[in-house]
């Protein structure tokens, strides 16, 4: 027992840092699905070509790899730079491609009559996305949302594999000194489910906030 | 500055390699999905279970795989089970690690599938005396079945590309060679770019079919 | 007001066509309408009816023809040529004469009765919140719905959406107000409520009202002009009397006939 407070230094540290990446790419992430998945919806292919390609691109490929990719690849094209900030663009990027499909959906879920109603009452075009479609998107975008920032966080872990000494890391560290690996991978594991378990519980909160079904 | 930056005749030479790498790679997609898929059935029947404590272990269970990072759990096969006797080989940890991984996800998929199918198809059933197995083998599954079907071939993409992960506990799957090639030749950019090729294309292709048993079954 | 120019409608339609991929909807279709007069446009399902009522609202285009409201053009499009690219500031200040209810009330549902009510006014004729919130309520005093100025759509009957959606476009002050069977979706109590606002502001306004009805018995009470069509074109028109009474055409004897005998 008394071992296991030997190791929570370690473990905290790598707390935070999976908490970075995790808000980092968040705040990379959000952006990307907003305007992806709004150029998605656009029947210009200049937005929608450039958007279709990032999708696809980014769902189509594998963490992991992008990661790699973007870590010792990218290099070779003249972009040197440091894992912490690779794998908060590489998840950001990779989260947001998941998004902008959650984006599109939820806008297309809005029904035709909404954009007739603000039509007849003369909103423009902008305003009717920024007032009338899209706070009725994001109502429907929280759910999955929620989903995909478990997926964020749990994606968190690759980044351990280009060296970045998040929790996944200091457990592989303490695991190869202390070679307890039942105690320390399952205080991981642990770890990780009660972050999820608060993100989802943060999300309820806001879905109960946002829902104007106020029966 | 001459340096040529893609290679293609290098990367030409990689090619037969990572062929073979793509095999283990499906091969553990493959295998980890039917483990998934019968341990996903299992959950399902367990969260239908009017036991609340099958209940709640189930529900917790599926919670906790879901929600906890893969590579961990992979970590937590890899070093756990052979210190309790099991000894596997990495592959092997890897389906299972897999398997367990996404059987949480299907447990969903399949009862989405059966409250898909509305209740008074069970009322019906029961008002025509056929029993519960009955009820469910020759009633519910043939029409739950048709929303399971393409949300678990988007399972079996994202598990596909999940698979890289099994590099961490040295699987000959497409990354990890892909990792030993560029550290032999000291150039990342062919193998890397092509495994990326590689499953851009195979998950396209794949979504295609996909996107087209949805259109066959769901309606 | 005493503008009643007879030679300036406040509607018109010329050799107005327009169709669904290969369903012909409206058959150079020709009507006008003059200010301040109240009309029942009256029909089978699927004769065009709403098509009429969506095109003033510039929800449809149209394929040929020409579309005039208070003598400006709205749309124009010769025969075989691609559409003219109106521009959207034109388009929006004549949009802005005409307000438009539908049938299923298409209320905003993430906003409250009153944001609903003041959100245009506000953002797009860019008067104050105060004046606007001023102005919602007396428009939900006409309506009946003072006390429902906090609520949510989803936390209303049909009728009483129905009547804060007629608020909401009276509050942008159209000079035309459009109303799509707005009854039609509603139990008879609920569409009764709706009916007897409408009646009234039919007496107290002298906006331009252009009304698709099933329900005969109130176009005959409330409009001053019937327009029956059927098959994208207008069989007859005239005054309530005159359609109702000794309607000339065959075909709108039958489909009065069949009307009236369902209700
Ligand atoms: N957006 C559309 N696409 C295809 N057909 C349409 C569309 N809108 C209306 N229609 C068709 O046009 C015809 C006339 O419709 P409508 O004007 O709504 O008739 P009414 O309101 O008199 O019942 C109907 O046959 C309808 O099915
Ligand atoms: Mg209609």
């Amino acid at each position: 027992m008394s071992e296991i407070f030997g190791w929570l230094p370690n473990l905290l540290s790598g707390l935070k840092t999976t908490l970075l990446l995790t808000v980092g790419a968040t705040f990379v992430a959000c952006p990307m699905a907003l305007a992806a998945g709004l150029a998605r919806l656009s029947r210009n292919p200049f937005f929608y070509g450039p958007a279709v390609c990032y999708i696809e691109v980014f769902r189509g490929t594998s963490a992991l790899i992008q990661l790699f990719w973007f870590y010792y690849v990218l290099p070779h094209f003249g972009f040197q730079m440091e894992a912490l900030t690779a794998g908060i663009l590489v998840l950001g990027l990779n989260i947001g491609a998941y998004g902008a499909e959650v984006v599109r959906g939820a806008v297309q879920s809005v029904p035709r009559e909404q954009y007739e109603a603000a039509k007849a009452l003369n909103f423009s075009k902008m305003q009717t996305m920024k007032k009338i479609i899209l706070p009725q998107a994001f109502v429907a975008i929280l759910p999955p949302a929620g989903n995909l920032l478990i997926e964020l966080l749990k994606s968190t872990a690759l980044v351990s594999m280009i060296t970045i000494t998040e929790l996944t890391f200091k457990g592989q560290m303490l695991r190869a000194s202390t070679l307890k690996s039942t105690e320390i991978f399952g205080i991981i594991l642990i770890l990780y489910f009660l972050l999820a378990l608060s993100i989802t519980h943060g999300i309820r909160k806001l879905e109960r906030r946002f829902s104007y079904v106020k029966v | 500055m001459k340096e040529i930056i893609f290679d293609w005749a290098f990367a030409w030479s990689l090619m037969p390699e990572l062929m073979g790498a793509l095999g283990i790679t499906v091969i553990a997609t493959v295998l980890g999905m039917a483990l998934a898929m019968v341990l996903g059935l299992f959950w399902a029947v367990l969260r239908r279970s009017k036991n609340p404590v099958m209940y709640w272990f189930s529900t917790t269970v599926v919670e906790f795989f879901r929600s906890t990072p893969l590579l961990v759990q992979i970590y937590f096969l890899f070093y756990v089970l052979p210190d309790v006797g099991f000894r596997l080989s990495p592959l092997q940890t890897g389906v299972l690690a897999l398997g367990i991984h996404y059987s949480a996800y299907l447990a969903e998929v399949y009862r989405a599938g059966i409250d898909s199918v509305p209740r008074g198809q069970w009322e019906a059933a029961t008002a025509l005396n056929l029993g519960k197995f009955h009820t469910f083998r020759s009633i519910i599954f043939p029409q739950a079945l048709p929303p399971i079907i393409p949300a678990m071939g988007n399972y079996l993409i994202a598990m596909f590309k999940d698979t890289p992960m099994l590099s961490a506990i040295t699987v000959l799957e497409l990354l990890q060679t892909a990792k030993i090639m560029g550290a032999e030749s000291f150039r990342y950019i062919e193998p890397l770019t092509l495994v990326g090729m590689l499953f851009l294309i195979l998950s396209l292709i794949s979504a295609r079919m996909i996107r087209f048993l949805e259109k066959r079954y769901v309606q | 007001m005493s503008n009643k120019n007879a030679l300036k409608p406040a509607i018109h339609m010329q050799k107005v066509c327009k169709s669904f991929g290969k369903l012909a909807v409206l058959k150079d279709l020709n009507f006008e309408i003059q200010p301040s007069r109240k009309v029942a446009l009256i029909g089978p399902s699927g004769s065009g009816k709403s098509t009429i009522l969506r095109i003033l609202m510039t929800l449809e285009s149209i394929d040929s023809g020409r579309v005039m409201i208070d003598e400006e053009v709205l749309y124009e499009v010769k025969e075989g040529a691609p559409p003219p690219h109106l521009a959207e500031e034109h388009v929006s200040k004549i949009r802005a004469k005409v307000g438009m209810v539908f049938q299923s009330f298409n209320l905003f549902p993430h906003m409250s009765v009153l944001r609903n009510i003041t959100e245009a006014p506000v953002h797009v004729s860019r008067i104050s919140k105060e004046e606007a919130e001023a102005r919602a309520l007396e428009f939900l005093d006409l309506v009946g719905l003072k006390n429902k100025v906090n609520a949510y759509p989803a936390q209303l009957s049909g009728g009483q959406k129905q009547r804060v959606a007629i608020a909401r476009a009276l509050a942008m002050q159209p000079r035309i107000m459009l109303f799509d069977e707005i009854t039609s979706a509603l139990d008879p109590e609920l569409a009764a409520e709706v009916l007897s606002v409408l009646r009234n502001l039919a007496r107290t306004t002298d906006m331009t009202m252009l009304l698709v009805t099933h329900q005969m018995h109130f176009a005959q009470e409330f409009a001053d002009r019937i327009i029956f069509m059927e098959h994208g074109t207008i069989v007859e028109e005239g005054s309530p009397e005159k359609i109702f009474q000794q309607p000339k055409e065959e075909r709108t004897r039958s489909f009065l006939k069949t009307v009236l005998e369902a209700t």
